[in-house]
């Protein structure tokens, strides 16, 4: 399944964190590519059962990125940071082009049923979510590296203690804040 | 907000939540010591902890996946359905419109199974009179052996010749013409006036114009089409909108293999890259063209592949397919052998189809089963589309049967059936179907006895159905649609796995029997008796069958899709059942 070549990934990032231009280009492409072919799943995954692997899926798309154990990087933490970095501007910058993503932006009609529960069951908005995210890293910085690492860049609570030097239940105490206070910022405003 | 301040707030949430809810208020007031604001912010961030759920739990990719795929129409980047449209202009049923927008057979007659069920009280029309084979925008007609024939803009085809009794049904098929805009059908006193649609862009925006909303059809400058919006500004505003219009007014339509302009032939208005009829026949027999063609325009879909297929030679044509010549090539570098299917489109091929080809081609190539024929490389060169495979040595059930004076002994068809039902079970499990089953899509790989049986032409004809490329009209050979069952030829029934299931069952009929399932009486049209089907049990045709393969097939092929397996998975289960069995049996024998 995997389209790309993990020391390909590998060389991109590293000439991307260097200010290479092409490099996110063709990673951003990489990313849409994968995007599509995981849209098309969900789009046929109607029979319960699916979930299994469409969340396999997910997996594999990150782990392509974050093939971290055999690269020279000053540290891990900073490798996984600039992959997790990479996917939020680039899921960011799709939402953006992409109006349907943002909240208000494209309707869709919606199902009575599903309508009452909608609140509960509506996706966030990503780039909602990006602008309150970068005001919570103005306020605290950790909170926001550990939403980055975890939303964008799709990292277990145990990956992520790892890639920060800090314990897991250190992770979910701040994560827990964290959502809490973006939850309010994105649902209580309006 | 400050950082202390913050720090403050953390500080009481994390210690608040070792309370119970009926502690929790008196330690807050405690806490805050009677800062009003600390208290609401803590507030608020405690109740929306209790409201936030799984908020954010799923990671951002999964996230805008599932955004794009809830869009209705996802296909932003999709080109607009082709369509077929059948008006009844004369008849009791005068002014009732068909829209056709996808692969599919439909029969016009006074029978109950009709599509359209042409009035009781007409004489001259009979019981299946006449077939409209749709792939828009393609689209043509077969008389199925009426009494009186069926017309195309006057002229006859079909029905009896003089010298043929008309009280015996007819014994020819007849042949499939092919429809074109505007062209008239009459059957009986009923006609039927064909309009073929094929998207148009807007010369302002490149965004295609629904020609049959209001208005889009008056905003044409010299047979240019414009949008609402790009109309509206080219009224509203200066001269310079006006020739930027003109200016990519006057861009033609170029083949891509011949240079000679083909205006006519892909439409005045359509953008893209467009190999013209001419040069499209050329090229299947003539394998230096394409291979030039392929040498400097091919471009791989694949994000990761480097090499075109410029870097591949093409050897032999080894046939031509439904959708097109299929070829040997051999890799300059790996010296691999692979089979490459070209598929010319019939229309002109845009950017976004090309992006659809590519995404839609790169979702099948994650689906990887021992059973299936492994995909190499796809995208597309010219007006072309490709699709690069493995390539398997030993022919394919077809050649197989003829090479046995054919049928198979159950010893060597068993463990072939075995491995077809894995792999369509494969697909199947993945939530799609194959939709073109016959024995020449199953592939053989391997040494003679020991098969490796490979699936082909997975998902190839759905996605061209899907781009609407047009071209693919069905065989004009009725054995070609043995295959198909009946409920898809009578346009009763659309395709699924539970045809999916018909199709494999009527190969593993032919190869064990030697024919195929339906009765076929010398004196019937062939294509009516494939509409009309009788199933022949299987033991009639070989009474020396072994009676548990002998109701498995039967059990397969029931005419009522309900009393079939709703999948191969479930063919595969019962084949397993009995396999020790009739292992034994044969070998006693």
């Amino acid at each position: 399944m995997l389209a790309g070549n993990r020391q390909d990934v590998t060389q991109l990032l590293v000439a991307w964190n260097e200010g290479d231009q092409d490099a996110l280009n063709r990673l951003t492409q990489m990313v849409y590519q994968d995007l599509h072919r995981l849209a098309h799943h969900y789009m046929r995954s109607e029979r319960p059962g699916h979930l299994l692997q469409t969340t396999a899926l997910v997996n594999e798309t990150y782990l392509r990125l974050i093939d971290w154990k055999n690269v020279q990087w000053k540290n891990r933490s900073h490798f996984v940071g600039t992959c997790a970095q990479l996917m939020r501007r680039i899921l960011v910058d799709f939402a953006r082009s992409h109006g349907y993503l943002k909240r208000g932006g494209g309707s869709r009609k919606v199902p009575l049923e599903e309508a009452a529960g909608v609140m509960h069951q509506r996706d966030p908005d990503l780039v909602a979510i990006d602008e309150a995210l970068k005001s919570l890293a103005e306020i605290d910085p950790r909170k926001g590296q550990i939403v980055e690492l975890r939303f964008f860049g799709g990292l277990s609570v145990e990956e992520t203690a790892e890639a920060l030097g800090i314990s897991p239940r250190t992770v979910m105490r701040e994560w827990s804040i964290a959502q809490a206070w973006l939850h309010d910022q994105l649902t209580g405003a309006n | 907000m400050n950082r202390e301040h913050w720090q403050q707030i953390n500080q009481i949430f994390h210690e608040a939540q070792g309370y119970k809810s009926s502690e929790r208020k008196a330690f807050l007031e405690k806490a805050c010591a009677g800062d009003e604001e600390l208290l609401r912010e803590v507030h608020k961030l405690l109740a929306s902890h209790e409201k936030a759920g799984d908020f954010l739990e799923s990671p951002a990719m999964a996230v805008a996946a599932k955004a794009i795929a809830s869009r209705k129409d996802v296909s932003s980047a999709k080109p607009e359905p082709k369509r077929v449209f059948i008006t009844i202009t004369q008849g009791p049923r005068k002014g009732k419109i068909f829209v056709l927008l996808e692969q599919k057979i439909v029969v016009f007659g006074r029978a109950n199974d009709c599509f359209e069920i042409m009035p009781e009280d007409d004489p001259t029309v009979g019981r299946h009179h006449f077939a409209l084979e749709v792939n828009p925008p393609t689209v043509g007609v077969r008389d199925l052996g009426s009494l009186n024939g069926t017309y195309v803009n006057g002229h006859r085809i079909g029905g009896r010749r003089g010298e043929e009794d008309p009280r015996q049904p007819k014994r020819r098929a007849n042949k499939l013409i092919l429809l074109h805009e505007g062209d008239v059908i009459k059957a009986g006193d009923t006609m039927f006036r064909i309009s073929l649609e094929a998207p148009v862009l807007c010369t302002g925006c490149g965004e295609s114009v629904n020609l049959y909303t209001a208005g889009a059809k008056n905003n044409s400058v010299r047979q240019k089409v414009f949008c609402e919006d790009c109309w509206e500004q080219l009224r509203r505003e200066s001269k310079e909108f006006v020739r930027s219009v003109e200016a990519m007014a006057s861009v033609r339509s170029i083949c891509t293999v011949c240079d000679k302009e083909v205006a006519t032939e892909a439409g005045p208005w359509k953008l893209g890259e467009f190999i013209c009829e001419r040069c499209r026949s050329k090229m299947v027999k003539n394998k230096n063209l394409l291979q030039k063609l392929l040498n400097t325009t091919s471009s791989s879909g694949r994000p990761d592949w480097k090499c075109a297929l410029k870097d591949y030679d093409i050897r032999k044509h080894l046939g031509t397919g439904r959708l097109g010549p299929v070829y040997l090539a051999r890799g300059k570098k790996d010296r691999r052998q692979v089979a490459v299917k070209v598929i010319f489109s019939s229309t002109v091929q845009d950017p976004g189809t090309v992006a659809q080809y590519n995404s839609m081609l790169e979702d099948i190539r994650g689906m990887r089963h021992p059973n299936l024929l492994e995909p190499v490389d796809y995208g597309s060169a010219g007006g072309a589309f490709y699709c690069v495979t493995e390539y398997c040595d030993s022919g394919n059930i077809s050649h197989l049967l003829a090479k046995r004076r054919g049928k198979l002994g159950l010893h060597e068809a068993l463990p072939i059936m075995e491995q077809a039902l894995a792999g369509l079970a494969f697909i199947h499990q993945e939530g799609l179907f194959h939709g073109n089953l016959k024995p020449g899509n199953i592939l053989l790989a391997g040494a003679d006895g020991s098969w490796n049986v490979r699936i082909a032409d997975f998902g190839l004809p759905g996605i061209f159905r899907e781009l609407g490329l047009g071209g693919l009209i069905a065989s004009e050979d009725p054995a070609a649609l043995a295959y198909t069952p009946p409920e898809l030829l009578t346009g009763a029934g659309i395709a699924g796995p539970l045809t999916d299931v018909w199709s494999i069952a009527a190969i593993f009929y032919h190869m064990l029997t030697g024919c195929i399932p339906h009765e076929r009486k010398r004196e019937v049209d062939p294509f009516a008796s494939l509409i009309e089907p009788v199933i022949v049990p299987s033991a009639e045709r070989t009474p020396d069958i072994v009676p548990e393969v002998a109701n498995l097939l039967d059990d397969f092929l029931k005419l009522n899709q309900h009393q079939r397996p709703q999948n191969a998975g479930e063919m595969l289960e019962r084949l397993r059942k009995i396999q020790v069995r009739v292992v034994r049996l044969t070998l006693a024998r």
